[in-house]
């Protein structure tokens, strides 16, 4: 397959030579979780898995063909419409409607990188993952690899240079005040606490705040906690995400089950530091540049307040 | 006296073993922060635990007389899977509503559920003492499929899970209270032990000494319901409790439900009192979920409850 991919590469170059009329395509390798991929510049027909991925690309203007249309964030409502395709769940891509669309790219997102190699067998697959390890600093490597694709990397570069210009200003801030911070998620009446390796990790690897509680141990939903846990941590900020709510479900749940005494006894509670932040963009369409944008202004409005 | 102490030394150590640095002279002194967790959240989470844990096991006891049926309980005759089914329902079609809406609703499914098993039982002319905790924990899985499949069209199943794992480590004051239901309940119970007796000896029987059968297998039906949907709506789903601990007490003390009731809601809340005092310390600061430590004890009673039934058969 290799081979024939290699003896074909210098007779596609010659063939978009001689149509240069049309986008130009080069044929480049891009780096991403699941190893390297080759692939034309500029494809066409783009099948995209993840919300992170579908918000770059509508912000560089780039329309795909197909997408998980669940949980779209209200300004990505307009993928809603008949002539973009439905491709199956966050979790199980629908491979008969993807391979149909002929797609010459397919960007799958960290709930379907496990299926990235089956994705390849229809075209050339890319893994858009925002890494726990680092947000800010995989989300740069995710936008440069879209912009070398889609060729758009002064425009990535603008981004990022205005992103963290607005990162940096917080960070100065929170390190400044020393501001400490804890993470928790409500599900089902039950509370968990995130730390520097969780999803959330960018609120202290990129913002700079401070583990009220450290040695929280990564894990997806969280570390079960009781509030006394949130009362004996008193963190001086706290941000909430009622995944209820992110999924649409029960609009003020979260709020509800925190409004005790243990909880309204910290200093969180007490200077109305505590944020409920934006579940769509934190938990679902994070990595991308109006979700980026939106976790930047749920940071910074409890920031204002100080 | 010896039980008495028991429970005692039991209580405090759940007071005193929690997330929070909170200390015995910290109370004595009169420590704002010491005295709000105390009665915030320690005290309320003993009386969580007694009242769900007798509660529990009370409504197993019950519904072994309704069912005429040692391996019967909430957890092997779909009551428990019906109050989830509630629960799912209450939260997809009134989604915004408030706690009453959802307790009703996880209320009344398990009461229609389990008259609705009770009835089928009555039909059954072949009772044998395993093939009715089977026929009910089919009857559960069927209905618990229905709760999957609804919960999976609407994107709950995680929120379904997170809720249905039994853990206490939420229940503060002002959100458990609904649990008291257990203490008129358990009294109902006692009152009516020796009617759920007669019952549990089947209805010709009943009748023939007199007795209104299908308002006693009803009644007690309801307290089933009451019993272990509250601790349902607050908890989350025991398994095995109901099931084992009446067994255990009826082994050491014979089959006057009267006589074990008291016992049967002792022993309930200590078990549960060590399940959880065992799971805020494995993973301190942070908790294991009472369902997931009572699950491997409760494991090991019930299949050992099987083997022996066997044996003296």
């Amino acid at each position: 397959m290799k081979a024939l991919k290699t003896l074909f590469t210098p007779l596609a170059l010659a063939t978009s030579l001689t149509f240069s009329g049309f986008a130009l395509a080069d044929t480049i390798t891009v780096q991403h979780v699941a190893g390297e991929t080759t692939l034309d510049t500029n494809p066409q027909r783009v099948v995209v898995m993840g919300l992170g991925s579908l918000d770059v690309l509508d912000t560089l203007g780039i329309e795909p063909v197909g997408m998980v249309k669940t949980y779209l964030p209200s300004y990505l409502e307009k993928y809603q419409a008949d002539e973009f395709k439905n491709v199956g769940s966050m979790f199980e891509p629908d491979f008969e409607t993807i391979f149909t669309l002929k797609p010459d790219l397919i960007i799958a997102s960290p709930r379907t990188a496990p299926l990235a190699e089956e994705l390849s067998k229809i075209a050339p697959t890319v893994v858009f993952q925002v890494d726990s390890a680092g947000y800010w600093e995989s989300t740069q490597q995710n936008w440069r690899m879209i912009g070398k694709i889609f060729e758009k990397e002064k425009e990535i570069e603008e981004y990022i240079t205005q992103y963290q210009t607005q990162i940096d200003d917080i960070r100065q801030f929170v390190e400044a005040g020393e501001i400490d911070a804890l993470t928790v998620m409500t599900n089902g009446g039950n509370l968990s606490a995130f730390g520097e390796q969780s999803r959330f990790s960018s609120i202290y690897k990129d913002f700079g705040f401070k583990e009220a509680q450290s040695g929280i141990v990564e894990s997806t939903h969280g570390n079960l906690i009781s509030f006394e846990y949130v009362a004996s941590a008193n963190p001086s900020v706290m941000f909430v995400l009622d995944r209820d709510q992110a999924l649409g479900r029960g609009d003020s749940a979260g709020k509800a089950l925190l409004d005790n005494d243990l909880v309204n006894g910290t200093k969180a509670a007490k200077n109305n530091h505590i944020t409920i932040m934006d579940g769509n963009a934190w938990y679902l369409t994070a990595g991308g540049m109006d979700a980026t944008q939106v976790m930047i202004d749920d940071i910074r409005s409890v920031l204002d307040q100080e | 006296m010896l039980m008495g102490l028991g429970i005692i030394i039991l209580g405090l150590s759940s007071l005193f073993i929690g997330a929070a640095d909170m200390q015995l002279q910290a109370i004595l002194a009169g420590d704002t922060d010491a005295l709000t967790i105390f009665f915030v959240s320690r005290v309320p989470r003993l009386i969580a635990i007694c009242l769900a844990g007798a509660g529990l096991s009370v409504a197993g006891l019950v519904m072994q007389q309704v069912c005429q049926n040692r391996f019967a309980s909430p957890s092997t005759t779909g009551t428990i899977d019906c109050a989830m089914l509630g629960y799912v329902f209450a939260l997809v079609f009134a989604s915004n509503s408030n706690s009453t809406v959802t307790m009703l609703s996880i209320f009344t499914f398990s009461i229609l559920g389990t008259l609705l098993f009770v009835q089928f039982l009555q039909r059954l002319k072949f009772k044998n003492v395993i093939l009715v905790p089977l026929i009910g924990i089919m009857y559960g899985n069927i209905v618990g499929s229905l709760t999957t499949f609804i919960a999976y069209k609407y994107d709950l199943v995680q929120s379904l899970s997170a809720w249905t794992v039994a853990n206490f480590s939420s229940v503060l004051r002002g959100n458990f209270e609904l649990l008291y239901v257990a203490i008129p309940a358990s009294i109902l119970a006692y009152l009516y032990a020796s009617r759920f007796s007669a019952a549990s000896m089947g209805e010709s029987f009943a009748k023939n000494i007199g007795l209104d059968y299908k308002k006693v297998v009803f009644i007690g039906v309801v307290i089933v319901a009451v019993l272990s949907s509250s601790v349902v709506m607050i908890v989350g789903m025991i398994p095995f409790l109901g099931l084992i601990v009446p067994n255990v007490v009826s082994l050491f003390k014979g089959d006057n439900m009267r006589k074990n009731l008291p016992f049967t809601a002792y022993w309930g809340a200590v078990l549960v009192l060590c399940c959880d005092v065992l799971g805020r310390v494995v993973i301190f600061p942070y908790e294991v979920p009472i369902s997931m430590i009572i699950s491997i004890v409760g494991g090991v009673v019930f299949i050992y409850l099987v083997m022996r039934d066997k044996s003296n058969a």
